[in-house]
């Protein structure tokens, strides 16, 4: 990395924190720490939660799937918008009429002391450790890539959120966010059109959207009715829409954001931006991943994108073959490269024989290429048993090192550690004010003063602060538990987003009633989960479906005497 | 905390809003089936 680059990186982000810390100065009351003093207008309710949801892997392993698998990846997206108006119709009344500081609160008032402390600990347990991954993850691709020490990236991102978050509070996370969301769009711009003035002088833009195509990265929608494909219309429009109502409506990370706005207008608004933006920010990510992959059609790319891996098994018996695949894979790139230029120069004479016959031979030539590529990664796998050869996420990093001038490299960097940053820190937030808000204030200390409870909040943040970075800086340790970590929000949403639904929309049904559906949607969930393989955004529909539909039968059937019980 | 500032945009109804953003969404649905025709 370049001075410039360090300059750029360093002297950003000081500049972010700053700002933060300066926009949170001043005395502060619970309402201030834990709401942001309810100052905030729609552009910054729109763009923290916009910032809370993208974290780096969103910049890092986002265009590495454009580049492997097309745009597909949108549609998880799909279902988004139409959550944004849900939650401003359904949700967001209800939050701002109680003048509550966490989702959880608002159980309490419409169900029991239980419903809330149980989805509170839901919240708190799923989050505290997907906190330390938020950390982890970038860490250990920038440590890979750029040689830094991955213990000392993990302190590094997770200090300086640690000492903004727990300084000012809510709002200085929203403001740093919305600095943050601004930059992570802006580079992102920026990545795009230095990507594409990289590509050679003959290949025009929509020239290169033909590669692209021609090789399957732009086939965005999938009609497959089958349950176990990831991504596909359906489960985008309807897993997507039930998993993005649970989040942005029941995680506490979210709720946060928008209940810091100065009115419920205002919260509407932001939620309604976010709605407008996503899709579109998420494709202009997409884009430059597809964008990088048409440059390696023309620049001959790693066999590997994950170098640190490649280089550790060329040091075993596996060497020679590991060669002897590098080389083959050079050959390939070269046929593939010709290929392409046969097609570029059909493209200019406009010759749809000509054009047709070269796409055939271009998409032949990419089979033989990704061929090479995965017999490298199974050697690999086979020369170091539980290396990482899924390098996806190491290719836009790789690709920027390597390709892009001075000061781009780092803005890049910016862009991730503004990612990191601002979903940590919108995490560490919500997690205290839960932690202070549902249990502290609720069962341990009824009556402190509100001074006391800031402190409090302060305390709890930089207690799950510390937790998260030790979780990262040990994460390596822990590969099958980070598995469970991201499968886990998958598998609470549903049933959480169905207890919020039942508070909404079925006055008669008591807490008890929706307290045993819960669980006994939970069960179903992890059956379904266990038993089939069934793709996981539909985990998020069934677990809804299931609380409500039971809590209803339960209802009807429990004897009523436990009810009243209950609701007393 | 005012429960419900003006809204800022007074011309658009919340229905108004709620139909542009569910538009916004079939029409970058539609642009995506377009996309990949054209480039297929």
């Amino acid at each position: 990395m370049s001075t410039l680059d360090w300059v750029v990186l360093l002297g950003t982000l000081a500049a972010i924190v700053g700002y933060g810390a300066w926009r949170a100065r001043g005395k502060q009351d619970m309402a201030g720490y834990l709401r942001g003093g309810n100052q905030d207008k729609w552009h910054t309710i729109g763009l923290s939660v916009m910032a809370t949801q993208a974290s780096a892997v969103t910049f890092l392993s986002t265009p590495g799937q454009a580049y492997q698998d097309g745009m597909r990846f949108i549609q998880f997206y799909f279902g988004l918008p139409l959550a944004m108006i849900a939650l401003s119709v359904v949700f967001l009344p209800r939050y701002f009429q109680l003048r509550v500081f966490t989702a959880y609160e608002f159980l309490e008032s419409r169900f029991d002391l239980k419903t809330r402390q149980l989805t509170a600990f839901l919240f708190l347990l799923q989050r505290g450790l997907s906190a330390g991954i938020t950390i982890y993850a970038p860490a250990i691709i920038l440590s890979s890539v750029l040689g830094w020490s991955l213990r000392l990236t993990c302190l590094c991102i997770g200090g300086v959120v640690i000492a903004y978050t727990v300084f000012g509070g809510a709002k200085a996370v929203s403001q740093t966010q919305k600095q943050q969301m601004l930059i992570m769009l802006g580079g992102m711009v920026v990545a795009f059109i230095v990507i594409v003035k990289h590509l050679p002088p003959a290949v025009s833009f929509g020239k290169a959207l033909h590669i692209a195509g021609t090789l399957g990265k732009l086939d965005a929608l999938d009609f497959s009715t089958n349950p176990s494909t990831r991504y596909t219309l359906w489960s985008g429009l309807l897993g997507g829409f039930f998993l993005a109502m649970a989040y942005f409506g029941t995680d506490q990370s979210q709720v946060q954001r928008y209940l810091g706005a100065r009115s419920v207008t205002e919260s509407r608004l932001g939620l309604l931006f976010n709605g407008l933006v996503k899709i579109p920010m998420q494709s202009l990510i997409l884009f430059v991943g597809v964008m990088v992959f048409v440059f390696y059609q023309f620049n001959a790319p790693p066999i590997l994108f994950n170098q640190a891996e490649l280089a550790r098994a060329k040091q075993t018996p596996r060497a020679g073959k590991l060669a002897a695949l590098e080389q083959a894979h050079a050959a390939a790139f070269e046929h593939k490269q010709s290929e392409i230029w046969q097609l570029s120069r059909a493209l200019d004479q406009h010759d749809p024989a000509a054009i047709a016959a070269s796409e055939q031979r271009v998409r032949a030539a990419e089979v033989a290429s990704a061929a090479l590529r995965a017999e490298t990664k199974l050697t690999v796998a086979q020369a170091l048993p539980g290396a990482n050869t899924r390098d996806a996420d190491y290719i836009f990093l790789t690709f920027v090192m390597r390709n892009l001038p001075r000061g781009v490299v780092g803005l890049l960097l910016v862009v991730i550690f503004c990612a990191a940053m601002s979903a940590v820190a919108g995490e560490l937030s919500a997690l205290a004010s839960t932690t202070v808000v549902d249990f502290y204030r609720r069962s341990l200390r009824k009556d402190a003063s509100d001074a006391h409870y800031v402190r409090a909040a302060k305390w709890f943040t930089a207690g799950w602060g510390v937790l998260a970075v030790l979780f990262a800086t040990f994460a390596s340790l822990l590969d099958n538990l980070i598995q469970a970590v991201n499968i886990l929000g998958s598998l609470f949403y549903g049933t959480i987003l169905g207890i919020f639904l039942v508070a909404f929309s079925r006055r008669p049904i008591r807490g008890t009633a929706v307290c045993i559906a819960a669980i006994a949607a939970e069960a179903v969930v992890v059956g379904v989960f266990l038993g089939t393989n069934v793709s996981f955004l539909w985990y998020n529909v069934i677990g809804c479906a299931c609380v409500m539909l039971l809590a209803e039968v339960l209802q009807a059937t429990l004897p009523r005497n436990r009810q009243r019980t209950a609701a007393a | 905390m005012p429960d419900e500032a003006p809204n800022p945009a007074p011309f658009l109804s919340w229905p108004r809003l709620y139909l542009i953003v569910a538009g916004a969404l079939v029409l970058e649905i539609a642009g995506f089936a377009v996309l990949h025709w054209i480039y297929r």
